[in-house]
């Protein structure tokens, strides 16, 4: 059964402020404190001097557990938003894998899900393992990205996109968070992300709240629960007022949905609902026994939540 | 179950009431009798719909909006909204 | 009664012949009376039926219909909406909310006969400051309570079968010691109960407006309404729908106004064409169009709370009375520079416009003066800032629905402040995440949702002498501004609810655009350059609806 044996978050130092950002991102004066005042976005961390590979290891030279473990690491699998992240021949996931002494395990990366990758990590993980037969077999999810380009620093009128990272340790021995199930929908016509045409992009916030809804409501059903049993949603980062929306249209105390960190980190690409669970489980917000979703959105356009039991 | 005064959740309800309406009235709360109508400082029935939503916020309680209009003295608020915990705490102590 | 069925009732305004015509309105005005023709037509649709709820044999279901309706009434004649329906309608709330079943039933009774009842709050030493009304009830020798004192400036005081009084009925300080007392004039003796003389007006000329002065006058042991002493509580909870349904209502004074000025720049040629081809005639046509339909919003929605979310009235009642009165006052004023000399000339063909003009601000003053609603709103401010404004807690989608079901209108449900709750103001910031929401909207928005930010901070900061009528003037200006808020919120709320259901003008993104422009100017704030594109369609669909006939609001309905 998957689960997930570790969980490791870092977050660069430098904090930007929204307020300084209105310049680079286009933002109008007005538009600037909805952001903050309204979508709870106040800043995001970078670290312009790190590269890609720095910010990754720094999340996963946290996860204490694999110390001594690192024979039983048998992937190593970058999930990420942006197919493209670094020049050739520089490969992040080989640097990383290789500087955690864990050259004998498989590297690639996943990207076709976007920032709804890493769930997809998560899974294909599981099932990995589970086929190669090892029950001591583990598995490393990587998430994270730099925001060199304005492209790559915001979700228009959306989201405003940092710098973070989650380390993900997973394995199939289930003897702490195991995944109770996993929804995911990919809808096509939106393949074109950012470029889309205007009325198509359109299309896509109209059936944003609603597809998300139906995936977290298909994984909860899938983990043999009803939404009622959730007692905490690990969501995406994007902004506060989208999550208050879904949260209504889905009868859904606002208090069960972890919001705490869209002011400190913005969204962090794959990284959000695991740099979620870390902040949680430090804030005493996850009890042992708790069922929490994951729920995240990657643009392209794809749906994913997951159940775990904690 | 004893009366409020052993209270552990509120102590000193009074003291805080008559803070408040210090405040309001724009005065020192020595100056205040908890015995006197809320009228006497100047307290209007807004300020008096205004003391219910401090007391609602403090206490977490749903109070009728006009309850300072039907106990108009820090003494008798005090003592209806403790009457109000005793009774809303009773179930779970008898459970 | 449909309010299609009662336009078509009145006939054509135009008509020089239709008795029930600008003509006819025009020369009672003149005469200083009541409006015959339109109150003989009333009688036969059965109009106070409207006021009657319909658990005691009344047609009064929704408040959203009543409003249409009675829109029909003040559209044609103003005196006629205040002095034959709304005047018993204020009166009758009491009832609703504090009567007892025999109290009611006597109410509906007398209403559906075709009778009135005054309300009698006012006195002139007192004003809007109804908690100092001087009138006193209090129990004689016999046990009986005795009037003593006066009341003035009521409306049909001297010919209504009953009275609604508010009097003082304990001689204790604080706010349970006054009441409403039901009475009947043939149930009080002559030698205790003596008419004022009427009082003459320059606006609202054809309304009623008595007094009486009461002495040592008996009135029967079951007067009272409700339980001795919740007097104030009973007129804060009822007018919560009358300061709902009135604004709402007199929004037909600015329907004629409009229909009037675009009659006038279609007919009148300037420098060789229509005046309404001017793009200075067009704007000023344009935003009063705007501000009707922001008036029309707020209005709606806020009548359509009262049935979704009516423990939150004692906000919205109080904000659409300030905001509504005050934006078909100006919008009005806007007008009479379209019409040049035609706005004040008191015959012919325009006459019409002049007596909208004089009777628009008693509509806004009278039953609650705009700073008393602002009073209202105030000190319940600070609470919201505290809590309720960033909780999320939105209204029901229903809400903005307009036409859509609603649940039946509970009086019971009505509260004297709204406990720290205000979904609409949520509502604002979930609009700003709707999808589909055009660039120029979301702009718009955006200002306005910063201007809202604002308003938090400093209704958190406000001083508690502020919170009373010795507060600063500034401390005013936050409940106005809030009221701004809530007219933005109910108008893009309306917009995005409705552009799937509401026909073409309704779908049509410009109409909200200009609503929220003129809202945004309101807060003090630039909207940036006018389109003229917008005028035109504006103002072309203004113009539209005269040569239709039709309704002015957000649906061509009548």
């Amino acid at each position: 059964m998957t689960s997930l044996e570790d969980v490791a978050a870092y977050l660069p130092s430098e904090r930007v402020p929204v307020s300084d950002m209105t310049e680079e991102l286009g933002l109008g004066p007005d538009e600037a404190k909805v952001f903050q005042r309204f979508y709870g976005l106040s800043e995001v961390r970078r670290e312009p001097g790190g590269t890609l590979t720095d910010l990754l290891l720094a999340a996963a030279g946290k996860l204490t557990t694999l110390r001594g473990r690192e024979h039983h690491v048998r992937y190593v699998v970058q999930a990420r938003t942006m197919p493209v992240v670094v020049p050739h021949p520089v490969n992040p996931v080989h640097e990383v894998r290789d500087a955690l002494g864990l050259r004998h395990a498989q590297a690639f990366a996943l990207t076709h899900h976007a920032c709804a990758s890493g769930l997809l990590a998560v899974d294909l993980c599981g099932k990995l393992l589970g086929a190669d037969g090892h029950p001591d077999g583990l598995a490393l999810v990587l998430t994270g990205e730099k925001t060199f380009t304005r492209a790559a620093r915001t979700v228009p009128g959306t989201a405003i996109n940092g710098e973070g990272a989650a380390a993900v340790l997973v394995g199939i021995r289930g003897d702490r968070d195991r995944m109770l199930g996993y929804a995911t929908r990919t809808i096509g016509r939106f393949y074109e992300c950012l470029s889309l045409a205007d009325a198509l992009f359109t299309e896509f916030r109209q059936i944003y709240a609603d597809s998300l809804a139906e995936v977290m409501l298909a994984a909860v059903e899938a983990a043999g629960l009803a939404l009622d049993d959730i007692a905490l949603v690990l969501p995406h980062n994007v902004n506060r007022v989208s999550w208050v929306r879904l949260a209504k249209g889905l009868g859904l105390p606002l208090d069960r949905v972890f919001l705490d960190n869209i002011p400190v980190t913005g969204h962090c690409f794959c990284a959000d609902p695991f740099i979620n669970y870390q902040t949680a489980v430090e804030l005493g917000r996850l009890h042992s026994g708790d069922r929490y979703l994951l729920a995240t959105v990657g643009l392209g356009a794809t749906f994913s939540a997951m159940v775990f039991e904690h | 179950m004893n009366g409020s005064e052993s209270d552990p959740l509120e102590p000193g309800l009074g003291h805080w009431l008559r803070e408040r309406v210090a405040h309001y009235a724009q005065r020192e709360p020595a100056e205040i009798d908890p015995s006197a109508n809320l009228t006497s400082y100047g307290l209007d029935s807004v300020y008096a719909l205004s003391l219910c939503g401090d007391i609602e916020d403090r206490l977490g309680l749903v109070l009728e909006p006009t309850v300072a209009w039907d106990h108009p003295t820090i003494e008798a608020l005090a003592a209806h909204v403790e009457g109000m915990l005793t009774d809303a705490r009773r179930p779970q102590d008898a459970g | 009664m449909t309010a299609t069925e009662l336009a078509r009732r009145l006939g054509d305004p135009w008509d020089t012949a239709n008795p029930a015509g600008h003509t006819a309105v025009l020369a009672a005005d003149e005469r200083g009376e009541p409006f015959g023709a339109g109150e003989q037509i009333l009688d036969a649709i059965g109009l106070n039926a409207e006021f009657v709820p319909a658990d005691l044999g009344g047609r009064l279901a929704r408040l959203d219909d009543l409003i249409r309706v009675m829109r029909q009434v003040f559209r044609r004649d103003p005196a006629l909406g205040l002095g034959y329906g709304a005047s018993s309608l204020i009166a009758a709330v009491n009832v609703w909310t504090a009567g007892d079943g025999r109290q009611r039933r006597r109410a509906a009774d007398l209403l559906l006969g075709g009778g009135r009842i005054a309300a009698g709050y006012h006195e002139l030493a007192h004003g809007n400051d109804f908690a100092g009304s001087a009138l006193s009830a209090y129990a004689g020798p016999d046990g009986r309570r005795r009037l003593d004192g006066r009341k003035e400036v009521i409306a049909n005081a001297a010919r209504a079968e009953a009275l609604v009084l508010f009097a003082r009925t304990s001689a204790s300080p604080g706010s349970r010691s006054h009441s409403q007392l039901l009475v009947e004039r043939a149930d009080l003796p002559a030698a205790g109960c003596r008419d004022l003389p009427r009082f003459l007006t320059s606006g609202m000329r054809g309304v009623l407006l008595g007094g009486l002065a009461f002495r040592d006058c008996p009135v029967p042991a079951d007067a009272v309404l409700g339980e001795p002493g919740r007097g104030i509580e009973t007129a804060l909870r009822s007018f919560q729908i009358t300061r709902t349904a009135l604004p709402a209502m007199a929004v037909g004074v600015l329907e004629a106004g409009l229909d009037a000025t675009a009659r006038f720049t279609d007919a009148r040629v300037l420098y060789g064409r229509p005046l309404g081809d001017m793009p200075l005639i067009r704007s000023v046509l344009a935003d009063a169009y705007a501000d009707l339909l922001i008036c029309d919003c707020l209005g709606l929605v806020a009548a359509r709370s009262a049935h979704l979310v009516p423990d939150q009235m004692s906000l919205y009642a109080s904000a659409v009375k300030y905001f509504v009165a005050t934006l078909l006052t100006d919008a009005m004023y806007e007008l009479s520079r379209v019409l040049g000399a035609q706005f004040y000339i008191r015959d012919g063909e325009y006459g019409i416009f002049q007596k909208l003009l004089r009777d628009l601000p008693p509509a806004g003053f009278g039953h609650a003066a705009r700073a008393a609603c602002l009073g209202t709103v105030l000190p319940q401010l600070p609470r919201l800032a505290r809590r309720a404004w960033r909780a999320g807690d939105v209204p029901p989608v229903e809400t903005y629905r307009l036409g859509g079901s609603l649940p039946p209108l509970s009086f019971d449900r009505l509260t004297v402040t709204s406990g720290g709750r205000d979904g609409h103001s949520a509502a604002l910031t979930l609009a700003l995440d709707a999808p589909d929401v055009p660039a120029e909207v979301r702009r718009l928005l955006h200002i306005v949702a910063v201007e809202f930010d604002a308003l938090v901070r400093e209704c958190a900061a406000l001083p508690p002498g502020d919170l009373s009528v010795d507060a600063r003037p500034e401390a005013l200006d936050l409940p106005a501004r809030y009221a701004a808020v809530l007219a933005a919120t109910a108008c893009v709320n309306v917009w995005l609810h409705n552009r799937d259901r509401g026909g073409e003008f309704l779908a049509d993104p410009r109409w909200v655009v200009a609503a929220l422009r003129r809202i945004v100017i309101r807060l003090r704030r630039d909207p940036g350059p006018r389109s003229r594109d917008q005028d035109r369609v504006l103002a072309a669909e203004a113009l539209a609806r005269h040569h239709r006939n039709s309704g002015f609001g957000l649906s061509d309905e009548r």
